[in-house]
């Protein structure tokens, strides 16, 4: 069984870009994936196969994120919470540093729907369409065709810039 | 968008600033807080209750109505909403890996649990206003006497009272917004998985 510092050592990058995806702020992103390691750390004792951490650890991820979304619900968007709104992750001496396709890509994915949002971060994280259906409890059939409408639409977002 | 372009986008991802330093060692502390918040609640309960069941008692052996109509007011209204305070904390404690949308039901019914208790906390603020006028009916009817600074206390419930029912009126705005989030969103993830049958069908 995996240590909860080893699964934060593999899987923490890739965790707080998923974070990302669902927040601008950094204070409040930093807070969710805070969220997000805890409610990985309470929930590793339940995880059956070591195999499928990644899963695991992804779906809880999605799943803190979702009920960060509905709780910061109240909050007007300048204060950084939104399901469907561009911004600013970086800063702009990081945009300056070359970063600027990065920027645009993460807004782009910031602005589409969660169902869409979540299957092409987890294809930006190199997951397998298996492992995207494991990890989102849908069907690999499923995960195909929102793949390809999350392709069109980031593909429309990304163009429209 | 072919493969080429799809790992164009994987390395542009993968860009992110991101810091990968995590301090592992403020997890159990994250994870005490919640229980802390329980005890917090349960504390605040059994107060109330104890309290209640003093004046109670010393409303029986005094034949004092102020005490009589003050245990009334803490054992009929200080129970039910710390319950369902401490039910709702109890049920944030179970983190549940489930799908996506399982996660909006979940939230969607702990939103309708916050309303529940919202709508205690306001009828409580009414209570506690009730409370006042009976009191000084009491007053009235000779039943209290006017050794108490009942001037003074009566100014501070009805402050309570009115802040009771404003904060629960402020909260349950933003519960309904909550409430329509999770409506909308559990609307979305329903509308991707229709896609799915539409596509089965052609």
């Amino acid at each position: 069984m995996n240590t909860f510092q080893e699964v934060s050592d593999e899987l923490g990058p890739a965790l707080a870009r998923i974070a990302a995806s669902y927040e601008r702020n950094a204070a409040l992103r930093e807070e969710l994936l805070q969220d997000i390691m805890l409610a990985i750390f309470r929930s590793l004792p339940r995880l059956k196969d070591p195999s499928k951490l990644k899963t695991y650890a992804f779906r809880i991820a999605h799943n803190c994120c979702v009920d960060h979304v509905v709780q910061h619900a109240a909050c007007p968007p300048a204060e950084g919470v939104s399901d469907d709104l561009a911004s600013d992750a970086f800063t702009p001496e990081q945009e300056a540093l070359g970063n600027e396709r990065t920027t645009r890509l993460v807004r782009a994915v910031r602005q589409l729907e969660l169902p869409y949002r979540q299957v092409i971060t987890l294809l930006l994280e190199d997951l397998s369409y298996v492992e995207i259906g494991e990890a989102l409890g849908i069907s690999v059939a499923n995960v195909g065709v929102r793949v390809n409408r999350a392709k069109g639409l980031l593909k429309e977002l990304l163009h429209d810039r | 968008m072919t493969d080429d372009p799809l790992a164009e986008l994987r390395a542009d991802w993968n860009r992110q600033p991101v810091d990968p330093a995590f301090d592992v060692g403020n997890l159990p502390r994250w994870r005490r807080r919640t229980y802390w918040l329980i005890a917090a609640d349960v504390s605040a309960a059994t107060t109330t209750l104890v309290a209640g069941i003093c004046f109670a008692v010393i409303a029986w052996k005094t034949r004092d109505w102020l005490f009589g109509l003050s245990a009334a007011t803490l054992l009929f209204a200080g129970p039910p909403p710390a319950i369902s305070v401490i039910r709702t904390r109890r049920s944030s404690l179970i983190w549940n890996d489930e799908t996506p949308e399982g996660m909006l039901r979940f939230a969607l019914r702990r939103a309708l649990a916050v309303h529940r208790i919202l709508a205690v906390q306001f009828w409580n603020g009414i209570v506690l206003l009730c409370f006042v006028a009976a009191i000084w009916l009491c007053v009235g009817a000779g039943l209290i006497s006017r050794q108490y600074p009942l001037l003074l206390m009566s100014a501070i419930w009805i402050a309570a009272a009115l802040a009771a029912l404003l904060w629960a009126r402020w909260r349950m705005a933003r519960n309904a917004i909550e409430r329509q989030r999770c409506e909308r969103l559990l609307a979305k993830f329903h509308e991707a998985k229709t896609l799915e049958s539409h596509v089965q069908d052609l």
